[in-house]
């Protein structure tokens, strides 16, 4: 490209307009599928995910048994028969309990990435942006949430306010918000030193507007990689703190919740704590593929 | 360098208040009063009155926090209300406790996981390399108590090799490892992860850098090359990495320490939360994050010894 100031000895065809915006937009979001579909790491994933998505959706329609109904005398019963993954200290069938239990989790991590990313765009945006004093104070808040690990805040957060769903979904969207902010950050100081930025303050746009409209739409690809990543992190957390019985309570068919009722009963029947936990590791599992996956897309 | 030490020092100070302002805050949020909560409901207002007086808990919340603060600094941690014990002592036994078995984990994995990342680098694009990053992402998804679990109904139930849950081991190495591997796999599994990761991404970047193409066009041998020019100027990030780790792994001694009933400040964390004993709570989750300052500091100043372009300046 032509420096500023030789821009007027040299004579250069100007470049080939982009006459279409939206085109140009449709034709990059069609490369971009098409590299996706071609990534073996988010492939995989995404089925894995999309196998877990319609099972937290349909599961009424598919379990065997009612996941919440108790078998006094089917109790810690051995998989096979009628069921095939036993069943727990209380009779209820574990297949049944393990295809409910996706439903919980992934309400509470979507929802809680939602709220973090949100507010971490909108910190993001407007730190990048103006940085100066806010950009520093913003700095120290989130060096000091990474001082305590998320579970640890959390705990700190859940023994005060009380445990409820509610309540974790905002522990987990609010931490993640400063996470968020400052990897929307490092992608607005990229972008603000364009010359589509400096043509818009040109043209006398408020900061509000080219925050919006001019870098928020050409940053919606390290959003999204972050948004992935942040998901899987939320499921982890999400599961690990009803395993600690800091979220849902009995009867409810949680994974994290069924594999802590089951730490009494390991001796005698595995099968109350392995089916859960497996399932929840392909969850995870699969959630980071697509994160790796669309990682490697997005940043070549 | 003393300058940047400085810098350094100053800036995990000012982490540390703003920590400090969390811990108290978050306590703040407990609805009720903290001397009704002692003395139930059928104390009279005017003993509630006077107990509130005595802690100090009538008080406006500035003052409030500059005498818990104090407190803290001063070594005075408080006698904490539900177990009827010494806060400190209680706190920096567990504290002892969780160290070993992090430590534990840290040795044994640390090493593994940057000579595995060394080794993905060197074959880039090859199937070790994807066998490893695979492998890493994998492990770093997977919530330390799946983990855990799978582990005890393998190795402890069905196998009876170990302990089912672990206690604080003796001098014997083989009790080392009789209690701690166990609830230690499912932080290695993290660390593995994260650590390979950055020390790929170290060797990768230092592979093509100039310097080693300048050494490898010298004439020096390979394996020099590859540890003495790239394996050190590799472990720049790595070191960032392990020490933000240490932090990750306080958060997974309170996942392991409660599936392994192992008593370290993790399991204290949670017990306390769960008994809303503040005391104990709030000096559990400050020593947490004086934990992971100081390795952070640690590691700021070994990056300074090790990167000459920082020590110099």
């Amino acid at each position: 490209m032509a420096s500023v100031e030789g821009s007027d000895v040299q004579i250069q065809p100007p470049a080939a307009p982009v006459l279409d915006v939206r085109a140009e937009r449709r034709r990059r979001r069609r490369e971009l599928l098409r590299a996706l579909v071609r990534s073996k790491t988010f492939v995989v994933g995404a089925v894995i995910l999309a196998f877990w998505v319609l099972d937290a959706i349909f599961w009424r329609a598919i379990v065997p048994h009612d996941p919440l109904a108790v078998g006094p005398v089917d109790t810690l019963k051995a998989p096979g028969g009628a069921h095939w993954f036993g069943t727990d200290n209380l009779g209820r069938d574990v297949f049944s309990r393990v295809l409910a239990g996706a439903a919980t989790v992934l309400v509470i991590a979507p929802a809680a990435t939602a709220l973090g990313l949100v507010g971490g765009t909108a910190v993001g945006l407007v730190t990048g942006f103006y940085r100066g004093w806010v950009d520093d104070v913003v700095s120290r808040i989130v060096d000091a949430f990474l001082a305590l690990p998320l579970i640890v805040i959390a705990v700190l957060v859940l023994a005060s306010l009380g445990r409820d769903t509610r309540n974790i979904v905002l522990v987990i969207g609010i931490i993640f918000t400063p996470l968020i902010g400052r990897t929307v950050r490092s992608a607005v100081l990229v972008e603000r030193e364009r010359e589509y930025v400096a043509a818009a303050r040109l043209r006398g746009e408020r900061g509000i507007r080219i925050m919006v409209w001019e870098i928020l739409p050409n940053i919606t690809g390290p959003i999204m990689v972050e948004a992935t990543v942040r998901l899987a992190y939320a499921i982890f957390t999400a599961a690990t703190l009803s395993f600690l019985g800091l979220g849902l309570q009995d009867p409810s068919p949680d994974w994290g919740l069924q594999i802590a009722n089951g730490r009494a009963y390991m001796q005698v029947a595995w099968w109350m704590v392995i089916f859960p936990a497996a399932a929840l590791a392909t969850l995870v599992v699969g959630v980071n593929l697509v994160a790796d996956g669309l990682k490697r897309v997005v940043e070549e | 360098m003393s300058r940047y030490i400085l810098k350094r020092l100053g800036l995990t100070v000012i982490t540390l208040v703003i920590v400090s302002f969390v811990v108290f805050g978050a306590s703040q949020l407990l609805p009720g009063d903290v001397g009704r909560t002692i003395l139930g409901p059928y104390a009279s207002q005017q003993q509630v009155d006077e107990l509130d007086h005595t802690l100090g808990t009538d008080k406006p919340l500035p003052v409030r926090y500059w005498n818990w603060a104090s407190d803290f600094v001063r070594g005075d941690w408080g006698v904490s209300p539900v177990q009827n014990v010494e806060v400190r002592p209680l706190v920096l036994h567990r504290l002892r406790n969780s160290l070993i078995l992090g430590a534990f984990a840290m040795v044994l994995i640390v090493p593994f996981s940057i000579f595995m990342g060394v080794m993905a680098a060197l074959n880039y694009g090859k199937t070790l390399d994807r066998v490893i990053s695979i492998t890493g992402l994998s492990f770093i998804a997977l919530p330390e108590f799946v983990v855990g679990v799978i582990l005890i109904v393998i190795f402890a139930v069905q196998l009876g090799w170990f302990p089912t849950s672990s206690q604080v081991p003796g001098s014997d190495p083989v009790d080392w490892f009789r209690q701690l591997l166990l609830p230690a796999i499912p932080m290695m599994f993290v660390l593995f992860g994260y650590i390979a990761r950055m020390a790929r991404a170290g060797t990768v970047d230092a592979l093509q850098a100039n310097y080693t193409r300048t050494a490898i066009l010298k004439g020096l041998p390979r394996r020099y090359v590859v540890w003495r020019h790239v394996v050190r100027n590799a472990m720049l990030p790595t070191i960032t990495v392990v020490s933000v780790q240490v932090g990750y792994l306080v958060g997974g001694l309170v996942v392991v320490e409660t599936l392994f009933a192992y008593p370290g400040i993790g399991q204290l964390t949670l017990e306390s939360a769960n008994g809303h004993d503040l005391q104990t709570l709030e000096a559990c989750v400050l020593m947490i994050a004086i934990i992971y300052c100081v390795a952070n500091f640690i590691a700021d100043l070994a990056y300074g010894i090790l990167n000459p372009r920082v020590r110099v300046a």
